[in-house]
């Protein structure tokens, strides 16, 4: 009995490294498949990401704004003494005048 | 019966064996047949199976890499990618190219002829139109024609249009840089163009790509420019105006920032759109800021003041007699437009005296005059990192005739390009430092990690600072009193030079008396300047003065400018100001 058992016992052995082995390779492919699957979504969302950001792009360029701020909100170009530059309060409450500080500048509008 | 015709008993044993050497003999050779046939397909056929079942299971996908983007100095996109639709077809399988031609034409616009012609030929794969519009794409899928289909490539988008259009230039249909920056970092731009084998089952889906991980082309850098585009923008809107309200025949503004050599805007018109470069001549692509060298007129007298302070043969306060207004040279008269008789020389350059400005000239001599302007950087390239830089016209004194110094006082016989005199305005107000302009400050991989970075270069000192910042007063005068007023800010301190130059006619080779250039260069703040500044009006119609046409636009530009990048009028004009305010109770206010 004892080499019958220890036949079976082989098989069974080599069977079940077999069985590891080729379970993982499917599991391998299987997520090989499901990469090319993201693959392929990945394409087709930077693809519409590329497309939004150029149409951002387009809404935010400086001639569109103004015009469309001209068209729709009426607002325009500030006349001459309708700018005035006021100076800024530091983190102390002290008034800065320093000739190359930044400057808060304020927008005066009559009626 | 004799013994030899008597039956005998078949001896089976020795059958069975006959008949096991048979068999066993079948199955050697049997065997012998298939270990040939291993033999032969394993041994010499084997580079052919090998190929066979390589190209039955691997796939070879070329990975197009995608052009870099370029970006302002705030990261604003200023040239992107996005995949549109190509159309193909192959001839081979289609059976009807007149009727598929005729489709074809009715939607993508094409010429029908042409395209039948080529759906004629025996080809396997011909290209119909490339980057079609998504709606012609979305077409010419929906007809369904056999033989005819769509893939996807990379086109250049440019968001903004028109704006900067000469500085980024364009790619082309296979998405190479053709002009601009486009061309000159295209081998940064191009990104890395990878064919990689992917494994495949029997219906042809990916099983899993090599390395265990899906791979990609590689993208190109992005490119960040030192233009702003803010700054960009209100230069482009001064020019549009300025050109318009002018008819002139053109125009350019340059804006660089002269402590570093950083250009911040740059607007020629007219313009194109590179979108649609198709729809513009060659002569509109051309950068006429670098290309195109004209004659200065009188802003070339910033470098031959700089050249009379540095060597000491003038003082701001020293005489000259400018005569009667004009000054015989060689057969020529040169004349100022008003009499100046004696006057300093700070008054020479605020009324942009002819005749001091000749009398200064032959006193310093060739040499030296030739001397400074190389010094600034006239007749050379200035090294920008854009192709097709022209070196501008200055020939050395041995080739000079005797009409040639006094006609290099009032900026004749020398050519320059605006981006020259740009630089060369900005080394006096950078303490006498020239600097190489640049416009590209850094370069970064797809994943926006740092690659390169510019750094600001000397090129070399043609005056002290002591010089520069006596030419700077002198050229602050020019401003409050002289030729420059219409330049002037309130609260800030403009240095800047009037000129008025005169055209060379093509025809009669003379110069004309109607086609001119007027154009203001300064800079801002005179005492710690943030922006040298070029207007150039081509041929304006009606009073083609620099100090009228080009020195507004100027004034124009810088005062939005300042107010962008938060530089405060001196403590002065805010005093004036608030004084103003108080005794003008409907003046404004702060809110």
């Amino acid at each position: 009995m004892k080499p019958v058992l220890w036949t079976v016992l082989l098989v069974v052995g080599l069977s079940g490294v077999l069985l590891v082995y080729v379970w993982g390779r499917v599991d391998v492919v299987r997520v090989g498949y499901e990469l090319d699957t993201l693959a392929k979504q990945k394409v087709v969302l930077e693809q519409e990401h590329d497309r939004l950001r150029i149409r951002l792009s387009q809404l935010l360029a400086l001639d569109r704004i103004a015009a469309e701020a001209n068209k729709k909100l009426k607002m325009t170009r500030p006349g001459p003494g309708q700018v005035v530059l006021v100076p800024v309060r530091t983190d102390n409450g002290m008034l800065r005048n320093g000739g190359a500080r930044p400057l808060r500048v304020a927008q005066h509008t009559r009626d | 019966m004799p013994p030899s015709f008597m039956r005998q008993a078949p001896d089976t044993h020795s059958v069975n064996a006959g008949r096991r050497a048979c068999l066993v003999l079948c199955f050697l050779v049997g065997f012998a047949v298939l270990l040939f046939r291993f033999f032969d397909l394993q041994v010499l056929q084997a580079d052919t199976m090998t190929e066979r079942a390589r190209r039955q299971h691997e796939k070879t996908v070329t990975l197009d890499s995608s052009r870099g983007a370029i970006f302002d100095r705030q990261g604003r996109p200023l040239a992107l990618n996005r995949d549109v639709s190509s159309v193909y077809a192959t001839p081979t399988a289609i059976d009807r190219p007149q009727r598929v031609a005729r489709q074809l034409a009715q939607v993508l616009g094409v010429p029908r002829k042409p395209l039948e012609k080529r759906l004629r030929t025996d080809r396997e794969f011909v290209w119909v139109k490339r980057k079609i519009p998504d709606a012609s794409g979305e077409r010419v899928r929906g007809l369904a024609l056999p033989g005819v289909d769509t893939l996807l490539e990379a086109r250049r988008f440019y968001p903004k249009g028109t704006l900067l259009a000469h500085v980024l230039g364009f790619a082309g249909i296979d998405s190479q840089g053709l002009e601009g920056v486009e061309n000159g970092y295209d081998k940064h731009l191009r990104g890395v163009v990878r064919r990689v084998v992917l494994h495949r089952d029997a219906l042809g889906h990916v099983i899993i790509p090599e390395e265990r991980q899906m791979p990609q082309g590689l993208s190109g850098h992005a490119i960040h420019l030192t233009i702003d585009e803010v700054i960009q923008y209100i230069a482009e809107q001064a020019l549009e105006r300025a050109v318009r309200d002018t008819r002139a025949r053109g125009g350019a503004i340059l804006v660089m920032d002269p402590s570093t050599g950083e250009i911040l805007a740059w607007t020629i018109r007219p313009t194109f759109d590179p979108n649609h470069i198709q729809r513009a001549s060659p002569e509109r692509w051309r950068n006429r800021a670098i290309t195109d060298p004209y004659e200065p007129g009188s802003t070339l007298k910033v470098f031959l003041s700089a050249a009379a302070l540095a060597l000491n043969h003038m003082q701001p306060n020293t005489l000259l007699y400018a005569g009667d207004g004009e000054v015989p040279i060689r057969g020529t008269v040169i004349r100022d437009h008003e009499t100046a008789g004696w006057v300093t020389f700070r008054e020479a350059v605020q009324q942009s005296s002819n005749v001091a400005f000749v009398k200064i000239s032959l006193a310093l001599g060739e040499k030296p005059v030739y001397r400074f302007l190389r010094a600034f950087g006239f007749g050379e390239k200035t090294g920008i990192d854009l192709p097709g830089e022209s070196i501008g016209i200055l020939r050395s004194p041995d080739q000079w005739s005797r009409r040639t110094l006094p006609s290099l006082a009032i900026g004749q016989e020398i050519a320059v390009t605006p981006l020259q005199l740009t630089t060369a305005m900005s080394a006096i107000a950078n303490q006498g430092w020239l600097m190489r302009p640049f416009l590209v400050r850094e370069i970064s991989d797809y994943q926006g990690r740092n690659v390169w970075r510019q750094s600001p270069r000397i090129r070399r000192r043609p005056i002290d600072a002591d010089t520069a910042h006596t030419v700077t007063d002198l050229l602050v005068n020019v401003v409050e009193n002289g030729t420059g007023r219409r330049a002037a800010i309130p609260g800030y301190r403009v240095a800047g030079k009037t000129g008025t130059a005169q055209k060379v006619d093509p025809e009669t080779g003379m110069y004309s008396s109607t086609k001119s250039i007027g154009s203001f260069v300064g800079f801002v703040p005179a005492e710690d300047p943030k922006f040298t500044v070029l207007v150039m009006i081509d041929e304006p119609q009606g009073p083609a003065w620099g100090g009228v046409v080009a020195a507004p636009v100027f004034r124009e530009v810088v005062e939005q400018a300042l107010r962008y990048v938060n530089v405060a009028p001196s403590r002065e004009h805010r005093m004036m100001t608030a004084s103003k305010q108080l005794s003008d109770p409907d003046g404004a206010r702060p809110n």
